[in-house]
């Protein structure tokens, strides 16, 4: 397998990136228009369908973001509502942005209801500018996209879509105040959250045929290429309400703890005695893409992101810091572009983690949460794609459990635990 | 946390100096040669050292001595009982060690960062010849640089006053002590726990005077003679003194250019520590009529103010309502910029200066302080004191004020026992800040509330 997968399309640069379906100027259909028994809500697929037609059913029983709206008129919907002063969440526009496909009240076709949650159009683009041309027989991927489908199947695109609500973006923040009120905290890596959705699509070989199938490596890196760049621009431009900066880019852990407790070991480099430390996952996880492609990037990047840790509180500082490392991240983005996806990758990556993990000495929680789901994602994948074999990914696997017990709750994380954890999966793929 | 009883069993005494014969009369004499030796009439007080006070006839015996009027047994009770004979060890011991590992500092027993509130931390041209901050808190940490009484101390001839002129700090005046105490426990402009500090592993601070003052323990002994040398204030003026004094220090080191960060982050050892010092899946917010402030925002530590608005509550009315006013603007300034946050902090000083006013020479009636008891009560059962740093403020408080009016026998046996007894269970609530839950505290209150009637 090749990264030519991925060549011809948009670049992973964020300025080629389209505009996000629900940014758009356009009318949006509903979900009853795409989900009629004729399209993509058939109990039973026609003959020579390319599609399975079942993508609505799918949507609506196993996919969460079906339930997003209904979920803001939950208990606990409510009682955050209430914490915030919002007489009802599912009026409040600060909600909505994520919950439902909130397009302005003069874009909603006739069949558009807001109580769909997150549907079709919020992540394949407003109907009406593709409708036309995509019921046709004649149709084609690359005329639909042409006409304004969103490029779900793109890596970069993909990335910046899903994470305009599971990270956040200029557009759409989740803040602290949100937090305080009860909001789960977001977390995301775009290869296993995809799986998890469920994927309403079968990447079969007519698939295939019609459009490019991004690899899970690629996924993986457009994802934390992603969060990277949102989490610089968020420390850069999300301010917080009055003395502090917006804590919602902050490692939880660092103030959610026990006073006194866990006071043994050392500080995560760069960052001082009482003081915050940003929630920097990507940039964690970035060093370890950035041994695998571009090894001579990996210090300069681990120079970087401590430097910021340290620079946070002097805004002067810190901007300069955020320009250097936004550079490197365009830098490290065009390597993947241009650079083949070898056999042992994969492997490759899930070491580099975890010599990443011992660098950073205090790993912060998120950085393990993700390390976690990266490791067990990019496992799956080389063992599809038969790079490991089936003994090894037992063994793998049996070692990522205890690595995912360790981050099961934040409460009761303890960074030594954790990385003794990767220490036996990465024996296990030694062996 | 556990409260002493302050008063002793009274015991009349003699003059010091009738009781002493011929030896202590030499050593007196010899005393005084090495106080000149060190001191010239013009030179700064210089700080002699524990051993020099801690002699056997003085204030270092075994046991009290029969007639004296003071116990001389201070020492001992220092040595033995008090924390502040252990400040210096505690840096060198392990917990010390890695705290100053993690500051990046070679030794804490050599940081003057440290030694400012662990020793008698005096510059080293004013240190006597048997000075030695290994003593930890030492006496003339407290009672002043000896050099200038100490002869006139011994002789006895000296009063009271003519010591305190000469230097001696005024320690059982509340306005004075709480200035000393607060000076480390809180912190001045020279020295304060900043959140680095606690970072690193440094113990929270929590301060109340009169509490503390009975908990250090005291080593002195409040008798007639006691009293004939020394006003003595009640623990309901003790109290209230420490509260308005902790409060204004610190909103003056809340603005000090000193120690009000400079940089975009404020210095968070100003803020509620367990706002955000809580397991993430236990979200502690809940509305406060006294802060106004919505989830997610970490917000000062107003401890002391609460306690004044309540005290004030009961005291006098309008200026409570000015101190709520001006503390429901701090929270909300602190909400939008830095400068407002100043400005509404300097507004809440001008505010505190007058509750201060208010109470510095303030007699509190028995009935009185009832009052300020059952209103310390009703904000603690409807809530007020959700976070921790309010309601171990609000136990100390309730504690001291119980006290004052046992004193005055308020209650009978049975009652004064029943609320003995859920005092101590408040204590228990607060047995350990990483498990309090400030509805259990409520309660609890709401059963005080009710043994008090």
């Amino acid at each position: 397998m090749t990264w030519l997968l991925v060549t011809g399309l948009p670049g992973w640069a964020a300025e080629n990136l389209p505009s996000l379906p629900v940014d758009r100027n356009a009318h949006f259909l509903g979900v009853e228009t795409c989900g009629s028994s004729q399209c993509h809500g058939a109990s039973e697929p026609w003959r020579n369908a390319t599609i399975s037609m079942k993508e609505r059913a799918i949507w609506q029983e196993h996919d969460k973001h079906a339930q997003a709206f209904v979920s803001l008129s939950s208990d606990a919907g409510r009682a955050i509502a209430t914490k915030l002063g919002l007489a009802d969440a599912s009026q409040a526009p600060q909600c909505l942005s994520c919950h439902s496909t909130f397009v302005p009240l003069a874009q909603r076709g006739p069949r558009f209801s807001l109580n769909d949650g997150v549907g079709c159009e919020s992540c394949h683009g407003p109907g009406s500018q593709f409708l036309a041309t995509h019921v046709q027989p004649t149709a084609q991927h690359t005329s639909n996209i042409a006409a304004g489908l969103y490029p779900t199947n793109q890596p970069a695109p993909r990335a910046a879509l899903c994470m305009s609500c599971h990270q956040g973006d200029d557009k759409r923040q989740l803040n602290h105040g949100l937090y305080g009120a009860g909001h789960p905290r977001l977390r995301f890596e775009l290869d296993t959250y995809g799986a998890l959705q469920p994927y309403h699509f079968v990447a079969d070989a007519d698939y295939r045929r019609r459009k490019p199938l991004a690899s899970h490596l690629a996924l993986w890196a457009a994802g934390q290429l992603r969060a990277a760049e949102q989490l610089l621009s968020q420390v850069k431009s999300a301010h917080g309400q009055g003395l502090f900066p917006e804590l919602a880019n902050y490692d939880c852990l660092t103030c959610h703890r026990a006073i006194g407790a866990d006071t043994q070991g050392p500080g995560r480099p760069g960052v001082a005695p009482g003081a915050l430390s940003l929630n920097d996952a990507p940039l964690v996880l970035l060093r370890a893409l950035a041994a695998v492609t571009a090894p001579s990037e990996v210090g300069r990047l681990r120079d970087d992101s401590r430097e910021l840790q340290a620079a946070l509180a002097d805004t002067a500082h810190r901007d300069r810091v955020l320009a250097k490392l936004k550079l490197r991240i365009a830098m490290l983005a065009k390597t993947m572009e241009a650079r083949a996806e070898q056999p042992g990758d994969l492997q490759a990556l899930v070491m580099a983690l975890v010599s990443e993990a011992h660098v950073e000495q205090a790993l912060a929680f998120g950085a393990a949460e993700s390390i976690a789901m990266s490791a067990a994602t990019l496992l799956a994948a080389d063992y599809e794609q038969q790079g490991l074999r089936a003994a090894a990914y037992l063994r793998a696997s049996r070692a990522l459990d205890s690595v995912y017990a360790a981050v099961a709750d934040a409460g009761q994380y303890r960074a030594k635990t954790y990385v003794a954890a990767l220490d036996q999966l990465a024996a296990a793929l030694a062996k | 946390m556990r409260r002493l009883s302050a008063i002793r069993s009274a015991a009349d005494c003699q003059a010091f100096v009738r009781g002493c014969g011929f030896a202590l009369g030499l050593f007196l004499v010899v005393m005084h040669g090495l106080v000149q030796a060190e001191e010239g009439p013009d030179s700064p007080p210089k700080y002699l050292g524990v051993v020099t006070c801690a002699g056997s006839t003085c204030h270092g015996a075994g046991h009290p001595v029969g007639d004296a009027r003071i116990s001389q047994t201070e020492f001992l009770s220092w040595h033995r009982d008090d924390a502040h004979s252990k400040a210096y060890r505690v840096l060198i011991e392990e917990k010390g060690q890695r705290i100053a590992q993690k500051l990046g500092l070679a030794n804490a027993g050599a940081a003057p960062e440290c030694l400012s509130c662990h020793t008698t931390f005096v510059p080293a041209e004013v240190r006597g010849k048997r000075f030695q901050l290994a003593d930890g808190v030492g006496c003339e940490s407290c009672h002043g640089p000896a050099s200038k009484w100490l002869g006139q101390h011994v002789t006895g001839a000296a009063s009271r006053e003519d010591n305190i002129k000469a230097g001696m700090v005024r320690t059982e005046e509340p306005v004075a002590r709480a200035a000393l105490c607060l000076s480390c426990h809180l912190g001045s402009q020279d020295k304060f726990a900043n959140h680095r500090l606690l970072g690193a592993g440094h113990p929270r601070l929590s301060f109340e005077l009169d509490t503390y003052t009975l908990l250090q323990p005291a080593h002195y002994r409040v008798d007639a003679d006691y009293r004939e040398r020394k006003r003595l204030a009640s623990h309901v003026q003790v109290w209230a003194i420490g509260q308005t004094a902790a409060a204004s220090r610190s909103f003056e080191l809340f603005t000090s250019d000193k120690w009000a960060s400079k940089n975009t982050l404020p210095e968070f050892a100003f803020f509620d520590c367990h706002a955000c010092h809580h397991v993430l899946t236990e979200p502690r917010w809940a509305a406060r009529a006294t802060s106004g402030l919505p989830p997610g925002v970490p917000h000062i530590n107003d401890a002391h103010v609460l306690m004044l608005l309540y005290m004030t509550k009961a005291i006098a009315p309008a200026l409570s309502e000015h101190l709520h006013k001006s503390l429901l603007d701090l929270h909300q300034a602190s909400m939008q910029s830095r400068d407002a946050t100043l400005d509404a902090a300097k507004a809440l000083q001008l505010v505190l200066k007058q509750v201060q006013d208010h109470v510095r020479g303030h007699a509190f009636s028995d009935d009185e302080t009832l009052t300020i008891l059952n209103s310390l009560v009703t904000g603690g059962s409807t809530g007020e004191y959700r976070d921790f740093a309010a309601a171990e403020q609000a136990v100390m408080a309730v504690h001291a004020l119980v006290d004052t009016l046992t004193d005055a026998k308020r209650w009978d046996a049975s009652q004064a026992s029943a609320i003995a007894a859920q005092i101590k269970v408040l204590y228990n609530v607060l047995a350990d800040q990483n498990r309090y839950q400030p509805a259990h505290f409520s309660a609890e209150m709401q059963t005080l509330a009710a043994a008090l009637h």
